[in-house]
């Protein structure tokens, strides 16, 4: 595996650590953005979000929740951003404790893009997110004793196999399949 | 319209129902008002911004109206972090990039602009202009870095210890750890069975990977084909 310095620094244990269990580390950077800024991040190397099973993935964000709530109390802060940058290093979110005339300024400008290229990206989301729920449903639906795990099984297939244009079928299908 | 007047005589119930009836999120939830969905279900739903940061910026929220992140029942904030993370893949493969920004804004100071509770998917590319989401690295004095770290310790720790003991599976985390390369040996040699798919159907073992999270952590860096290849000399 390559070479990670972060990997080195959660192992060394040299950083201020203000929170660390078997799979996540919080540590309080030494040039941080501002007083009371928590860094947070998954002792497993990884650079993607993807990477991490989904437990873990949940626990990352509660801890940065409780990141926040901690710094409202402890410093009394106004506000907090939670920023996670995905790049090539290791995976990492920041918690940054606000304040009026603080210096700092996440917010961006926005673009403006025609309808056309607002329906063009909304399709191809569509078309990619389409299957999130539908994964978790199956997981789901063998505990609920909805249906037999054999047949869950089959529409997992069913579901990988379905060709762009049939979705809206199947989504009938799906539905129509529901109703007695 | 409601005066300042009647406001001071409303109870925090009566002030909470008011935000829900003019909160322009509810409004896009219930239908009211058009949005582009991305993705939807029984309790969160995903829509586009329409002051986009980038192409394909997206907004995640739960369906029911909670104006801060800590007021959010846990099954469903966890129900939500998990599915970010399927968001952000989808958002990454229809944009075809590899990085994605997960923005969130606690407060009008941090740039909360909404009742509604809510924060931002926004994929990303190499020189995309979008330095403002850099995290500055400033320089202060040690022990002004150091002032709240027992404060802050104490907090989170007690915190993450009543998180883990409501989702009562402190232990099951565990499983998670990362393992070096001669547990993983021990582990391939302790289940013939998995050594059996890897060299025999590796293709297959590459799907159970995936749809394993524990499992996959485990074999996370490894060249499946490389280590079947290897298994196969090893049993000859």
């Amino acid at each position: 595996m390559m070479a990670c310095v972060v990997c080195d620094k959660i192992k060394e244990k040299k950083a201020l650590i203000v929170y660390e269990d078997v799979n996540l580390i919080a540590i309080l950077p030494s040039k941080p953005a501002a007083v009371g800024h928590i860094k947070i991040m998954p002792k497993q190397h990884s650079s993607k979000l993807e990477e991490l099973g989904d437990e873990l993935v949940q626990d990352l964000f509660f801890l940065a929740n409780f990141s926040s709530a901690s710094v409202f109390e402890a410093l009394q802060a106004h506000g907090t951003n939670i920023i996670l940058n995905e790049s090539d290093n290791h995976l990492a979110i920041d918690v940054i404790p606000r304040k009026e005339n603080d210096g700092l300024d996440f917010m961006w400008k926005p673009k403006q893009l025609t309808p056309e290229e607002m329906d063009s990206v909304h399709n191809s989301i569509k078309d990619k997110a389409f299957v999130i729920g539908k994964v978790e449903q199956e997981q789901k639906e063998p505990a609920q004793e909805a249906e037999p795990v054999e047949a869950a099984e089959e529409k997992k297939e069913e579901i990988i196999k379905i060709p762009e244009e049939e979705k809206t079928n199947y989504l009938i299908k799906q539905l129509t399949d529901k109703i007695p | 319209m409601v005066s300042e007047e009647d406001l001071q005589n409303m109870s925090p119930e009566e002030i909470a129902e008011l935000q829900r009836k003019q909160c322009i999120f509810c409004k896009i939830i219930k239908g009211e008002i058009p949005s582009k969905k991305v993705f939807e279900d029984d309790k969160i739903i995903a829509i586009l911004d329409i002051n986009p940061a980038a192409k394909g910026h997206t907004l995640i929220m739960t369906k029911e109206h909670y104006p801060i992140l800590p007021v959010i029942p846990l099954d469903v904030a966890a129900h939500m972090f998990r599915t970010t993370k399927y968001l952000v893949k989808s958002l990454k493969e229809a944009m075809v990039t590899n990085s994605a920004t997960v923005f969130i804004a606690n407060g009008a100071i941090a740039g909360q602009q909404s009742p509604h509770f809510l924060y931002h998917l926004i994929p990303r590319e190499p020189d995309d202009g979008l330095d403002k989401f850099m995290i500055p690295a400033n320089e202060f004095k040690e022990e002004e870095v150091k002032q709240h770290l027992s404060a802050l310790k104490g907090k989170l720790g007690l915190m993450m210890r009543e998180y883990k003991a409501k989702k009562g599976k402190e232990g099951e985390v565990k499983q998670a750890k990362p393992i070096s390369q001669q547990d993983l040996a021990k582990f391939i040699d302790a289940n013939p069975q998995v050594r059996e798919a890897i060299i025999n159907h590796p293709e297959e073992f590459k799907k159970q990977l995936e749809a394993n999270p524990e499992l996959k952590h485990m074999f996370v860096g490894i060249n499946i084909d490389k280590l079947s290849m290897a298994l196969k000399q090893i049993k000859k």
